[in-house]
């Protein structure tokens, strides 16, 4: 018998997993739809950028905690036992959470969101600006959905999986707590740094770098009196490097989730 | 240190000199394209200027003489602004005179992306006018209309005085009041009408189409209140034996054609 891995333990390992959070599974369910009720009712102005900004938020927010939930049990002693006891490789316990948070979580959200979506506008009579299904940024649907909310997802959670094992207590707050850190810092790098780079005259051109959330694209507001400016530009040299870079580091946080929990195992 | 410890720093590492190298790389793209070069790499994929502006309730919008126009996008939002596209600068001046938005309109330099967005919490009236010699009928573009969308309020006064295509979609009014010469050809389009409580409609041209439709799954509003008056040579396209046909005032020699 492998150690490592195997098909049947997996298989079984999946379904207890099943059977023991149904509630929690459905609940969820419930948790997915609500961004869309949410949305639409508070937050009335809707264009392109901002309904996939909502998208991708909701996503990493309600993936993030869906991801937090598996390793919850360290935060009890009693029940980190039990975790640790479990008949199943290290390995098999990080492919679980990644077949729930990723394969089943990330195609049922992008189905629950915009199918509400669509009945939400149907049921009010709204204007549709959710063009998001017909092209975003150049982008069909699939490439769209792929590179603007899968991959930040991937690279989000992974982080978050990594802390989830990692620490004992506080996983969450500490996981979004980092992933905020290092967007504030990318975000204050450019407004400091690049700054210089891109002067204008007297006018300080400001500048949102969107790499965690949308890792290939800049955009760029100038103040000239009442008029801003907004250029969003899309590298084709640095785009591919930053989908490498991110898919890359997604997965070595993902094995050092892996080695991670093999080291508190033992 | 253990293996776990070091895959995670030279990943952090790694992501983190990526993420300040591409910021530098992406900085100088930036200045390529603002220096009016050309970047190898790099593509504009979004150009838009935004104007923040004083509230108006009114539009005014006037067409030079042009064959061709802009996409129109006169929608309801929370926020009041104007977005243009890039390609429109030097084709358009504007002023607000209390609470009117005057837009004129000098369109030479054609592109498909061109387009004017209005966002404005209330609309109470929209006029067009143009001085063109053009017939609007010569030209048809899907991606280029001008459109009145997601209005929900008491009234809206449409004066169309140019030969251009509207459409008006997704509105829910109690009263809309449609007037104008419809200049050479002129083209009004009222989906989805049964969601007009009160519909008066008064047109003094020529030549011009008004159109009336509603999704085949829309039900007819018996509280609706229609009057259309119509000169000569002017036509209406609405489904064959909708209501609409019975308040219909021709004011002479009218053709009127029902879309089956």
């Amino acid at each position: 018998m492998n150690s490592l891995f195997s098909f049947k333990r997996f298989r079984l390992l999946v379904y207890k997993q099943y059977n023991e959070n149904r509630k929690i599974f459905l609940i969820s369910v419930i948790l997915m739809i609500l961004p869309a009720i949410f949305k639409r009712i508070s937050l009335p102005i809707q264009n392109q950028d901002f309904e996939f900004n909502a998208f991708t938020t909701f996503l990493l927010v309600i993936g993030g905690m869906f991801t937090t939930m598996f390793f919850k049990e360290w935060s009890y002693k009693s029940r980190s036992v039990s975790l640790i006891v479990l008949p199943a490789s290290a390995l098999e316990k990080i492919l679980l959470v990644l077949f729930y948070t990723v394969v089943v979580f990330v195609p049922i959200f992008t189905i629950l969101y915009f199918g509400s979506n669509f009945v939400i506008f149907k049921i009010f009579k709204q204007v549709n600006y959710f063009t998001l299904l017909e092209q975003y940024r150049g982008l069909s649907t699939t490439p769209a959905i792929l590179l603007y909310a899968v991959l930040p997802y991937i690279f989000f959670q992974s982080i978050v999986l990594l802390f989830s094992v990692w620490l004992k207590k506080s996983q969450t707050l500490i996981a979004f707590g980092f992933i905020a850190l290092l967007m504030i810092g990318v975000t204050i790098w450019n407004s400091y740094f690049i700054h210089s780079l891109i002067r204008v005259g007297d006018s300080l051109p400001s500048v949102s770098k969107q790499l965690v959330f949308f890792p290939v694209d800049v955009s760029y507001w100038e103040n000239e009196s009442k008029i801003r400016t907004l250029l969003i530009t899309r590298n084709n040299l640095i785009m591919p490097i930053s989908v490498i870079v991110l898919t890359i580091s997604a997965l070595l946080f993902y094995v050092a989730s892996y080695f991670k929990l093999r080291e508190k195992e033992i | 240190m253990k293996r776990s410890n070091i895959i995670i720093i030279s990943t952090v590492l790694i992501l983190i000199s990526w993420l300040f190298i591409s910021g530098w790389l992406q900085a100088l793209s930036y200045n390529t394209h603002k220096s009016g070069g050309i970047s190898k790499y790099t593509e504009i994929i979004g150009n838009d200027r935004v104007k923040n502006i004083a509230m108006f309730k009114n539009i005014k919008i006037d067409f030079s003489n042009q064959s061709t126009y802009p996409k129109i996008s006169v929608f309801y939002s929370n926020n009041q602004e104007i977005t243009f596209s890039k390609n429109l600068e030097k084709q358009y001046s504007y002023k607000i005179s209390r609470d009117t938005l005057y837009l004129s309109i000098n369109y030479s330099h054609f592109d498909y992306q061109d387009f004017v967005n209005i966002g404005i919490p209330r609309l109470n009236s929209l006029k067009l006018s143009s001085e063109s010699k053009w017939s609007g009928g010569g030209y048809s573009d899907v991606n280029h209309n001008i459109s009145v969308s997601g209005f929900n309020a008491n009234y809206l006064t449409l004066i169309n005085n140019c030969q251009y295509e509207i459409k008006l979609e997704n509105n829910k009014l109690k009263k809309l009041e449609l007037k104008g010469d419809f200049h050479v050809n002129g083209t009004v389009n009222i989906a989805n009408y049964p969601d007009y409580d009160s519909l008066d409609v008064d047109i003094e041209g020529n030549i011009g189409t008004l159109i009336l439709s509603k999704k085949p799954e829309m039900s007819e509003n018996k509280k609706q209140w229609i009057s259309i008056r119509v000169p000569s040579t002017f036509k209406i396209e609405a489904e064959a034996g909708a209501p609409i046909w019975s308040h219909i005032t021709i004011k002479s020699n009218n053709t009127l054609s029902e879309i089956n």
